[in-house]
């Protein structure tokens, strides 16, 4: 640019250009206004994040209270042997295994029949009213709070199902439940089916993406029709799937609200795995680090040093759902990239 | 048919145009994209003065580029970087104290695809004079008007002005667009292809109108069509790779290529 | 030619398979809304009454008399029904509070006087007393709060029948009578429902009945007795009783109540919905109120005034926002503002009041300095540039409004509203507000940025190359067509709002009152599923009206999401057409 000191004024226009100067000074302020509100999201959120982490640093690193324990025996109590803390909580690592355990099974069961129907709704169905009625449902039905999946849950899988399981195979054990209460398995499936409509509007936006030709070239090429779709076109929409199962990973481990109806509880008596098979006890009640951070607060007495335990908990529990999302905003890159950049002319 | 005076008397007047003093003065103008960094390379032309230029060239020799850089719409675009001068009056251009939404008042643009806003077609042209401040009702409606028939649409409209503009038809669109420009009364109109998406009666229609224009205005018109180019512009200027090869009078750029590439280029497209 | 035939058959295969997972899912998710209504649908359910096919002969009639239900009205009545205080009456004379200890006797006038029939109703001992002419009255009383003073009455209800009453049963638990008439018919009158009665005919010499179980009504003819089958909830298919205001027994007028699990036994569950109702439409008014003007502010500077490459930088980093757990943002409510809660609100209204004139006067004084519009692109580090614009004024704005608290006459923002009769409650909604407005500021920023980054940008282009400032183009061109999808967000935004659940079971006090008060805390309908479902035995009202509200719920989020979706959709169609 040129770096030239002359003033310039535009004159001898035919308008008079009045108001220019004060809406220029507007065009200004307003700019400034909207840039400081994602400067403030910005602030607010790291102001959040850096909150947690000097409580849970100056907790561990400091002697409030446990005493005479360095930060190494905390962070190993906190994990391993949470209850010799004396704060009437549980120690972090069964929770984060119960968690492992819920998303493993909810993924088993989303992944499949996620993506068939997605498949379905894109390469198989007939673009007709009632599909598009079914998008448009399937893309509400993400936005339908987690706690109507809980009461569905309860309703549906524990006392209805759960209660038919009882009454079928375990009559010797009744009146106490074994399948008829919440547990693990209910648990998995109630998220699963939150998670369902995620998980298919992920996969589906990423068939609309892929360029039609796709399908011609491998149908020219002499594929069936399902050849086209499991070996062309589902292979190209990879990375949609993985984006959707990550954003239901990243839910289902931050999700608390279904599992008060469904399935977590503070203590689990044992950790749901067995050394027989299928390894995961289902019917177990099992431990969850968002459903813990929750318990811990609501429930226990915690005295004022135990606010860095808390912390510690809430970043241990975002730490791992950022890490889930950052796969899932690196997936959604690869599927933009193909996209075309926007010319504004 | 008048389309066939209207072309003929505008390649009959390349010379009143080197009379006119230079509208617009670029010196040594180079510019780059982020992923393009020679898109323009030290330009140097300047265009006379209420006439019609046009710039002509292979797809992506930075045509388009050039005739934004008159009125600052790379503004608009990430990363773009130019130095250089471009006089407007005694003013520059380019530099970064300049006005530039006095600058857009004054040197109008029309883009290759027709952008009427979403609103009437009343609201398309009367928005550019509200926002130069004019606020009596009857004033906007009085140039609205002119600035329609100014455009050649105004009997095409006149009865349905609180019709959304989308429901013109593309050539209309173009017009009501040139029209919304011309309605500031700018001294230089910018026309970046305003014909190529168009049928070849919508193109006529837009080439009578950019004759008409030229006597109140500059206008500087990118195109990709040699006959275009031929019928209605007095001076031709011929870009390729970012450089601009050759500026001269239409006639003499058509008939006497000085250099190889614009002969070339031109005999191979009528080729 | 095998192969072929194997690949045909492979390829139909796995076609029907992904049919089939496909339409059994779609079906499951219709499904879920079906079970919900299947659920809740017997809280809506009339009551009714059957026969029983069973008979007893041997029956006296004498034992029955003194079992203290239907007694003779020329014998007299006594009901025990407050405290110390019984009622005492027979037919023709005043009825007559009697004190246990003291044996005070106090003339009570608002009971009639001339009846056929008097029974207690219900466990709160209420009185239905009916005449010949069918009148039937029900009334509770209020204990007084004066020691010596007899209790008032509370309520009366009419409910005329038509019919002669002979005799007359209150039901053990709930505001329902039976009542034998002549010309001999079986009355079920049901106060929380008066319009709803239940009749049977009875043979001719139907003279007394008592009810043998809550569900199991006997009625005796000389020595045969006839049983009947009553089923009903605990609102006895009055759903308005759910909307309305009801005037409960023990209160002194009609009144939103959510106690679905009273102390005691003797008090009646109440089931008004309103008070969850207006607890989650207030939780998610705040929430928009304080997340709206962040979110969209900030959508519209990524979605129109940045670049590209810097959106796509800045706009995965808010979006994941939208997955931070909201129990971590409870816990920080709970444990780090609802402590300092008035210094907070203190420094939040400082900030709601001051943040616009500061930052306005800030990038006037940083024009020319660091920010200009020389160029649009120029503009993509503003918010960069602005942090420490943005920090300091709002470290300036909450310094402002905390010491303006602390002018305050009394020293204190607390205290100065206590003077003025507001309390702060520890749980308020605004507290609620305010974390659940953090919580759905991604959300609607989000979409709001995708509808105003979605508007053709030559339209935008169109405006600036008329001379309008980039400001005036945004708002005379883009936001037109940007708001129909702007609102769709904030529906977004509310419908997260309204079923979050963590935050308010954290944060909100768990509160059922309808209070327009922010310094109030409230209940939730999310809160009360997630707190009471569990609990609620299977197939009780209790568990019915909680799967009301949560079908309730689904109901709202569902059509506020699919109108913000059809909104969408059109302005997608119209922006096309541009
Ligand atoms: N917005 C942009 N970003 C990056 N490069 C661009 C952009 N617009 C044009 N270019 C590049 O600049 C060169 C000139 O483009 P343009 O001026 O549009 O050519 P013409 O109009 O002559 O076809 C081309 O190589 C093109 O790829
Ligand atoms: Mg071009």
């Amino acid at each position: 640019m040129v770096a030239d000191s002359e003033k310039i004024v535009l004159s001898g226009t035919q308008r008079q250009l009045t108001g220019s100067r004060r809406e220029r000074l507007r065009s200004l302020a307003m700019i400034g206004l909207s840039a400081s509100m994602v400067t403030s999201i910005i602030l607010v959120a790291s102001g959040l994040f850096l909150l947690l982490l000097t409580s849970s640093l100056s907790w561990l690193l400091g002697h409030v209270g446990t005493e005479n324990a360095t930060w190494s025996e905390k962070l190993y109590q906190l994990i391993f042997t949470g209850t010799e803390l004396g704060y009437g909580v549980s120690a972090i690592f069964p929770a984060v295994l119960g968690t492992l355990a819920l998303v493993i099974l909810m993924t088993a069961f989303v992944a499949p029949l996620g993506v068939a129907t997605a498949l379905y709704l894109t390469e198989y169905a007939r673009p007709t009213w009632y599909t598009k009625l079914i998008r448009i449902s399937i893309t509400n039905l993400a936005g339908v709070p987690a706690i109507i999946y809980g009461v569905f849950g309860l309703g549906f899988f524990v006392y209805g199902i759960g209660g038919q399981v009882d009454q079928l195979f375990f009559g010797d054990q009744l009146p106490n439940p074994t399948f008829g209460t919440p547990g693990l398995l209910w648990a998995a499936l109630t998220m699963a089916l939150l998670n369902l409509p995620v998980v298919i509007v992920a996969v589906t936006e990423g068939l609309d993406a892929l360029p039609g030709d796709l399908r011609e070239a491998s149908v020219a090429l002499g594929a069936t029709h399902g050849e086209t779709v499991f070996k062309a076109v589902l292979p190209a929409a990879m990375p949609s799937v993985f984006t959707g199962l990550i954003l239901a990973t990243a839910r289902a481990a931050g999700e608390v609200a279904p599992l008060l109806l469904v399935g977590a509880v503070k203590f689990a008596p044992a950790l749901p795995f067995s050394d027989r098979l299928p390894f995961i006890e289902l019917e177990q009640k099992f431990m969850h680090v968002g459903f813990q951070l929750f318990d811990a607060v609501l429930f226990n007495r915690i005295g004022p040093g135990d606010v860095g335990w808390i912390a510690s908990v809430a970043l241990i529990l975002v730490l791992l759902i950022s890490i889930l999302n950052l796969f899932a905003i690196a997936f959604r890159a690869v599927i933009l990239g193909r996209q075309e950049p926007a010319n504004p002319f | 048919m008048t389309e066939d005076v209207a072309v003929n008397e505008g390649r009959s007047e390349p010379e009143e145009g080197t009379r006119n003093s230079p509208a617009i003065k670029i010196t040594d103008l180079s510019l780059g994209y982020r992923d393009n960094p020679e898109a323009l390379i030290d330009i140097s032309l300047a265009i006379p003065e209420r006439s019609v230029t046009a710039i002509i060239g292979a797809s992506g020799c930075g045509k388009s580029t050039l005739l934004r850089c008159l009125n600052r719409m790379n503004d608009l675009i990430d990363g773009v970087n130019y130095e250089g001068q471009i006089l407007f009056g005694s003013e520059n251009i380019l530099s970064p104290r300049t006005n530039v939404t006095a600058l857009r008042r004054q040197i109008g643009m029309v883009f290759q695809k027709p952008n009427p806003f979403p609103k009437s077609i009343f609201e398309n042209v009367a928005y550019g004079l509200k926002l130069s401040g004019i606020k009596s009702r009857r004033i906007i409606e009085e140039l609205v008007e002119q600035a329609l028939r100014s455009a050649a649409l105004w009997d095409e409209v006149k009865d349905r002005l609180d019709d959304s503009a989308l429901k013109l038809s593309q050539g209309q669109q173009q017009r009501l667009v040139i029209a919304r420009a011309i309605a500031l009364e700018p001294k230089v109109l910018l026309l970046d292809e305003p014909a190529s998406s168009l049928d070849p009666i919508s193109t006529l229609r837009i080439e009578e109108l950019i004759y008409e224009l030229k006597h109140s205005l500059t206008i500087i018109i990118v195109t990709h069509n040699m006959q275009q180019a031929a019928r209605v512009s007095d001076f031709t200027a011929f870009m390729n790779g970012g450089r601009l090869i050759e500026f001269g009078p239409t006639e003499d750029v058509f008939t006497f290529p000085k250099s190889r590439e614009t002969e070339d280029y031109i005999t191979g497209r009528y080729g | 030619m095998l192969a072929a035939k194997n690949r045909n058959l492979r390829s139909i295969l796995a076609g029907l398979i992904v049919r089939l997972a496909g339409l059994a899912v779609i079906c499951a998710l219709i499904g879920m809304f079906v079970q919900m209504v299947s659920v809740a649908y017997p809280i809506l359910a009339p009551s009714t009454l059957a026969p029983l096919t069973s008979s007893l002969d041997d029956f006296r009639s004498g034992q029955l008399l003194e079992e203290g239900y239907a007694l003779d009205a020329t014998r007299g009545v006594s009901f025990s029904v407050a405290g110390d205080w019984s009622l005492e009456g027979k037919s023709g004379e005043p009825w007559f509070w009697v004190n246990s200890l003291t044996g005070f006797r106090i003339e009570n006038t608002d009971l009639p006087t001339r009846w056929t029939a008097a029974s207690a109703v219900g466990i709160n001992r209420g009185v239905a007393i009916a005449n010949a002419d069918g009148l039937i009255s029900h009334h509770h009383f209020l204990a007084s709060t004066l020691p010596g003073d007899a209790p008032s009455s509370a309520r009366a209800e009419q409910i005329d029948i038509s019919l002669s009453v002979v005799s007359m049963a209150g039901h053990p638990r709930l505001a329902v009578a039976a009542v034998v008439s002549s010309p001999s018919t079986l009355t079920i009158v049901d106060f929380r429902n008066p319009q709803a009665q239940l009749t049977y005919p009875l043979a001719d010499d139907a003279s007394g009945l008592y009810w043998e179980s809550p569900t199991k009504l006997r009625v005796f003819a000389g020595s045969i007795a006839e049983d009947f089958q009553f089923t009903t909830t605990d609102i006895g298919g009055a759903w308005s009783r759910l909307i309305n205001p009801v005037h409960y027994e023990g209160y002194s007028a009609p009144n939103y109540l959510w106690l679905p699990l009273p102390a005691s036994e003797e008090a009646e569950p109440k089931y008004s919905i309103a008070p969850l109702l207006f607890g989650t439409l207030k939780a998610a008014s705040l929430a928009l109120l304080i997340g709206a003007p962040v979110s969209l502010g900030a959508a519209i500077y990524v979605g129109f005034f940045m670049s590209q490459a810097q959106r796509g930088r800045i706009r995965p980093a808010i979006d994941m926002l939208t997955a931070f757990p909201t129990v971590v943002l409870g816990a920080i409510g709970l444990f780090w503002i609802a402590p300092v809660f008035e210094t907070v609100l203190a420094a939040l209204l400082g900030v709601v009041i001051l943040f616009p004139v500061l930052i306005t006067l800030g990038v006037f004084a940083m024009r020319g300095v660091g920010l200009r519009i020389v160029r649009l692109d120029a503009l993509d580090d503003w918010p960069l540039k602005l942090i420490p614009l943005v920090s300091v004024v709002l470290a300036t704005s909450a310094w402002a409004g905390m010491s303006v608290a602390a002018s305050l006459p009394g020293g204190s923002l607390n205290a100065y509203l206590q003077q003025h009769g507001i309390t702060i409650a520890y749980f308020n909604s605004l507290l609620v507000g305010l974390i659940l407005g953090l919580a759905i500021t991604p959300t609607i920023f989000s979409v709001a940025e995708e509808a105003i980054h979605s508007v053709p940008k030559n339209l935008a282009a169109g405006a600036l190359a008329l001379g309008s400032t980039p400001w005036q183009s945004y708002r005379d061109i883009v936001l037109p067509l940007a708001l129909p999808g702007m609102i769709a967000a904030v529906m977004i935004g509310f419908g997260r709002a309204a079923g979050e659940t963590m935050i308010l079971l954290m944060l909100s006090g768990n509160t059922g009152i309808i209070d327009m008060s922010v310094f109030e805390g409230l209940r939730s309908v999310s809160a009360s599923l997630a707190l009471e479902l569990p609990e609620a035995p299977k197939n009780s009202s209790h568990y019915y009206v909680l799967f009301v509200m949560g079908l309730m719920l689904f109901g709202v989020t569902f059509v506020v999401n699919t109108l913000a979706e059809l909104i969408k959709d059109s302005v997608r169609a119209k922006t096309r057409g541009g």
